[in-house]
């Protein structure tokens, strides 16, 4: 761990890029509170109104404060980015751990069936699942989830397969230590860098994934709602009133924006060799 | 060659076959099951248990999957349950306007990509590789679906120069079959020239610094074509892989963007399937995507190889 602090000094776009996310996280978890109107109040006087001082974002179609929905659909699409990156992490972590340290049959079975898994394309992965069931926020929270887990699993594979033949992963074997402690307590703690730095690459994905879901109306359902299905319901009004697809499709790209800048300082900070890839 | 490439493509259909095996599970097995969803939540079980009979739902799971798998096998795909239509030709009608979209923006993502990254990566650290990095990075942050209801919003609603929606067929005339065209296009063009472009100039910046690229510059060549008969041969090479990648990142934003602009390809017909419950065509429709992919991947590996005269596949250096 010596050389994460070396200098001491933290990469600009992880402290822009942080910021602004826990700024946004922030925003969001205290939405009921700093929300002007409650969220799923009508004005049926004050329809498809353009931003103003009242309304600074405008209204929608219903009279609706589209910058209140605004704040509570992210609370929706920003659960779903990090619920489904949790789901790729504790499946794909001890699947990866596992098959990087193991290897021989075991690890040669689980990279078929991830080959399997990786050949179909993550949206048509997202459609199949929901498909099947009725959707709603948790099951596209846990489809996203499933998808990255193929992902997830061969980089911790390949990590796992480095770490695997360091000297002190010998010495624990040497010390007749048994498979979940060397996992565990061993390879597990000197993974976390690159396992740090792939999650926060995986959420932008997963975020962008789930409001494409729910924009295809595969994912959030009414009368919840994220920002994919805001746009989603926005479309018929981009004419005449186009902010209210505009506040939720910046803010989308903000929240990516800000995850890719901490994601490049992440990789930066920990995981130096990767510097300068894109 | 020839072996490695029998192999490879052994390996596509074994892929294949177990993709065809996952659809069918998934889509059979799961909740919401087929007889369920033609009947509507207020069917008795009775009513159920004979709709599965008539449809054969009733027998082995592994029966059905024969059944089906066997079809396939023969081109037959069984027939659409809402449009009462075989699936095949549905889906191969689907997929010709599919191809038009993914081939032009295909092409266009290769020829921009590359060029702009061979370019910034010429301007490495100055004004114009960070106007290009930028861009990149802001595209990248943009979801397919916004772009695709901006443009829409722009080209179609304020500047009235291009129709929103629809599709008309080539032999109607060219202009209004391209005019439906750009907007799509620009759309999947837009999300996926950051990813080649971006790792076309750092292998190209990296390039730029070898050996033999100084060792050209000392023999005197000039330097366009340094740039583009020496380093970007071999600057190329990671280019390729994540071109591939991109097919299947391609045929994900096709589903989006055929829907936002109502254009009848595989992609609009697969949500269409969804929404109705019509499990045939979400079968024929994910497996034929996922086979254009895994062939993509085959034809990127070959390229590769091609380009690359280190690698030298089982036997094949004859």
């Amino acid at each position: 761990m010596a050389r994460l602090n070396r200098g001491g000094r933290l990469p600009a776009s992880l402290l822009v890029g942080g910021g602004l996310f826990a700024l946004l996280v922030a925003v969001v978890v205290a939405a009921p509170w700093v929300a002007p109107y409650p969220y799923d109040e009508m004005d049926i006087m004050a329809i498809k109104e353009a931003p103003s001082a009242a309304h600074w974002l405008g209204t929608d179609e219903f009279g609706r404060d589209v910058l209140s929905r605004l704040l509570i659909g992210g609370r929706t699409s920003l659960f779903l980015g990090a619920a489904a990156t949790a789901v790729s992490l504790v499946i794909g972590i001890p699947l990866g751990l596992l098959a990087g340290y193991v290897r021989g049959f075991v690890d040669e079975a689980m990279m078929r069936i991830i080959d399997v898994l990786m050949s179909v394309p993550p949206i048509l992965m997202g459609l199949l699942i929901l498909s099947a069931t009725r959707p709603s926020v948790w099951k596209t929270a846990i489809a996203v989830g499933i998808i990255y887990v193929p992902v997830m699993t061969r980089l911790v594979r390949s990590v796992a397969l480095d770490l695997s033949r360091e000297e002190f992963v010998l010495a624990a074997q040497g010390r007749g230590e048994r498979l979940p402690w060397i996992l565990l307590r061993e390879i597990l703690p000197n993974a976390w860098p690159s396992i740090i730095v792939e999650a926060s690459l995986r959420m932008t994905f997963a975020v962008m994934l789930a409001a494409a879901l729910s924009f295809l109306g595969l994912g959030v359902q009414p009368p919840s709602s994220d920002w994919g299905l805001m746009i989603s319901e926005a479309r018929p009004f981009i004419d005449s009133a186009p902010w209210i697809v505009l506040g939720p499709g910046l803010a989308l790209c903000v929240t990516v924006v800000a995850i890719n800048l901490m994601g490049d300082g992440l990789r930066d900070l920990l995981d130096p060799r990767m510097r300068g890839r894109a | 060659m020839g072996a490695y490439i029998a192999k490879r493509l052994a390996a596509i259909l074994l892929v294949l076959l177990a993709v065809s095996a996952l659809i069918f599970w998934i889509t059979q097995v799961l909740p919401g099951n087929v007889a369920y969803s033609i009947l509507g939540q207020f069917a008795t079980p009775d009513q159920i248990a004979a709709v599965e009979a008539k449809l054969g739902l009733d027998r082995p799971i592994i029966v059905q999957y024969g059944d089906w798998i066997g079809g396939v096998l023969r081109g037959d795909f069984g027939r659409s349950m809402l449009m009462d239509r075989p699936v095949a030709p549905l889906v191969l009608n689907a997929m010709g306007n599919s191809i038009q979209l993914a081939v032009i923006a295909m092409a266009l993502v290769t020829v921009i990509g590359i060029w702009s990254g061979v370019w910034s990566a010429l301007r490495y650290g100055r004004l114009g590789d960070r106007v290009v990095s930028s861009l990149n990075f802001i595209s990248l942050a943009i979801p397919e679906f916004f772009w695709a209801i901006v443009s829409l919003m722009i080209f179609a609603g304020l500047l009235r120069w291009l129709p929103a929606t629809g599709y008309t067929s080539i032999s109607e005339g060219v202009g209004p079959w391209a005019s439906h065209l750009v907007l799509p296009v620009i759309t999947l063009v837009a999300g996926l020239v950051p990813h080649v472009s971006r790792l076309t100039r750092s292998s190209m910046v990296e390039t730029m610094r070898a050996q033999y690229v100084v060792a050209a510059r000392a023999k005197g060549l000039t330097e366009s074509r340094i740039v583009w008969h020496h380093a970007l041969r071999n600057a190329l090479l990671p280019t390729i892989t994540i071109l591939a990648i991109d097919v299947g990142v391609l045929m994900g934003g096709i589903v989006v963007v055929e829907t936002v602009f109502s254009y009848p390809g595989l992609g609009r017909l697969l949500i269409f399937a969804v929404e109705q419950k019509d499990i045939p065509v979400i079968q024929a429709g994910v497996l034929v995507i996922t086979a254009i992919y895994a062939f993509a991947n085959l034809g990127a590996d070959i390229l590769y190889s091609l380009l690359n005269p280190r690698i030298r596949y089982h036997g094949a250096a004859e």
